[in-house]
């Protein structure tokens, strides 16, 4: 029906006004949004040099009324403890052995973490390359895991794992020599009695010397 | 204007966005490094360029003076022949650096001289600071004196031990703690909670911050400077922060003169910062180099504290 007033629509075919074209591509609905490509993802780590643990028969701490070896971690990095360029690791272990009396503890003993068995304790990790693909890493103990939330890295440590790394010693130094386990017991109940001494008999110093304390007592 | 966050979001190259980020992560940075080798006690253990013997570094020799007494002995008897002892240390420095790429692009686009070369010279300024303190404090486990709590939190009662440690061994001091924000902030906790303060001098504490970040004061009559620093090694759960003395380390630095064919931004006789043009990508490489090496020299005149990572 023409409206009123106005002249009346052309009847045959329609001319597409200037510029205008049918779509000629294929067009897709969408149902989610196209997947986006996604590099490499890597921990937010610093990077940390390879090390070894050295046993020391005089590095010696209480869990639970047990007097186990402590070990000493040792970061093996040019420039460090006379290390050369090169990985040339002489003069470090020179030094911890000759001058520290020190063992180091073989990297592929056998070891238990988190409930696994692992040929080694210390495990590398890939972290992001530098602008140029430099590849960079981070070394850590087995004993400690990394989740990475969110944009943060998460550390578990498994200390009861660690600790039957640390009695497992005994196994290269032989038992706690008696005057080492006296003089650590000894160093401990002082500590606890500087922390009462201190502390002029506040509740939190009484606590954190209680806490010292405890390490000389077997677990309840 | 003139807010360098925001400029991040104008187009521009990753780089300027990346050193726009880079300078935010400065201003929440560890920057302790500078202030800690200003220390005499860190500035006696340098050694120099004096001291370098050869490329592979310098071997110090400690002689045991002193260490031994007469003794009375009988008529007509030998008096004792006492071996005089040493102790041997070798600093061996080696070759560290690191760079950054700027395209002109990029500094084409900078709002307010965020990119100006200035700003890098700053930059690996602070990275060779942060070098040494991190290079010094990776010798920390290897104190044979252990002090601290494993798996516990750092206490002025502690480090008081620590610091009867080095006493007894026989050090004179003074002595530099390293330990981290977290430990020195458990250990003012602990002070407030007596009843007390780390140390009374409110009107100096915001100048200190500033212009030294990372020093925390003077304690035991001065014979005990701490500071904090993020740059410390961590050992099975434990972060290991170090006490010593002047005896206990020794470090150096060196760089020689530079190439007649490089483009000097800053040049010092302990570390250089340089450019390199690459013009077919229209950006330029800062590189900023040392050698740098670090030993333990004396160990019982170091005490390492574990305290929970």
């Amino acid at each position: 029906m023409p409206i009123p007033g106005k002249s009346a629509a052309p009847s045959g075919p329609v001319a597409a006004p200037l510029g205008t074209r049918p779509a000629s591509s294929p067009v897709t609905v969408l149902g989610g949004l196209p997947e986006v490509a996604r590099g490499a993802e890597y921990p937010p780590l610093v990077e940390t040099p390879i090390f070894a643990y050295f046993a020391d028969a005089t590095s010696v701490t209480f869990v639970d009324g047990e007097a186990l070896y402590l070990p000493i971690k040792v970061g093996f990095e040019a420039g460090i403890q006379g290390v050369r360029d090169g990985s040339m690791l002489a003069a470090s272990i020179e030094y911890e052995q000759r001058t520290n009396r020190r063992m180091m503890i073989p990297l592929d003993v056998k070891v238990m973490a988190f409930g696994v068995e692992h040929g080694g304790y210390v495990q590398r990790i890939e972290l992001a390359p530098d602008r140029r693909g430099k590849p960079r890493h981070h070394h850590a103990d087995v004993w400690t895991r990394y989740d990475v939330v969110g944009a943060e890295a998460i550390a578990t440590f498994d200390a009861e794992g660690f600790i039957a790394f640390r009695r497992s010693l005994v196994d290269l130094l032989g038992p706690v020599h008696p005057g080492v386990i006296q003089a650590t017991r000894s160093k401990t109940l002082q500590l606890a009695e500087a922390h009462r001494r201190i502390g002029h008999a506040s509740p939190g110093m009484a606590r954190i010397a209680d806490s010292i304390e405890a390490q000389l007592a077997p677990r309840t | 204007m003139g807010d360098p966050i925001r400029t991040g979001t104008t187009p521009m190259s990753d780089i300027l966005v990346a050193a726009i980020t880079r300078s935010i992560g400065l201003t929440l940075g560890d920057r302790s490094g500078g202030g800690l080798l200003a220390n005499p006690v860190l500035a006696s253990q340098f050694l120099g360029a004096t001291r370098l013997g050869a490329a592979l570094g310098t071997k110090m020799v400690d002689v045991g003076w002193g260490l031994n007494k007469f003794t009375a002995t009988s008529q007509g008897s030998d008096f004792t022949v006492e071996t005089l002892s040493s102790a041997a240390a070798t600093v061996t420095p080696a070759r560290r650096g690191m760079a950054r790429q700027v395209s002109d692009m990029a500094r084409a686009l900078q709002s307010m001289d965020e990119l100006a070369f200035v700003q890098f010279v700053t930059d690996q300024t602070i990275a060779w600071q942060q070098s040494v303190v991190s290079l010094i404090a990776s010798l920390f486990p290897s104190f044979s004196a252990s002090g601290g709590v494993s798996g516990g939190t750092a206490t002025w009662a502690s480090i008081l031990s620590a610091y009867q440690t080095l006493g007894i061994a026989n050090s004179a001091g003074p002595y530099v703690l390293v330990l981290r924000p977290k430990d020195w902030a458990n250990v003012a906790s602990d002070a407030f909670a007596l009843g007390g303060r780390v140390q009374v001098m409110p009107e100096t504490d915001g100048y200190l911050n500033t212009v030294n970040p990372g020093f925390k004061g003077q304690f035991m009559n001065g014979n005990l400077w701490v500071y904090t620093s993020s740059e410390l090694p961590t050992s099975a759960g434990d972060t290991v922060c170090g006490m010593f003395g002047p005896e206990a380390l020794a470090w150096d630095a060196f760089m020689p003169e530079p190439s007649p064919a490089t483009q000097v931004l800053l040049w010092t006789p302990l570390y250089g910062v340089e450019i390199n043009r690459d013009s077919l990508k229209s950006e330029d490489q800062v590189v900023g180099s040392t050698h740098l090496g670090a030993s333990i020299r004396q160990n019982a005149g170091g005490i390492k504290l574990l305290f929970a990572t």
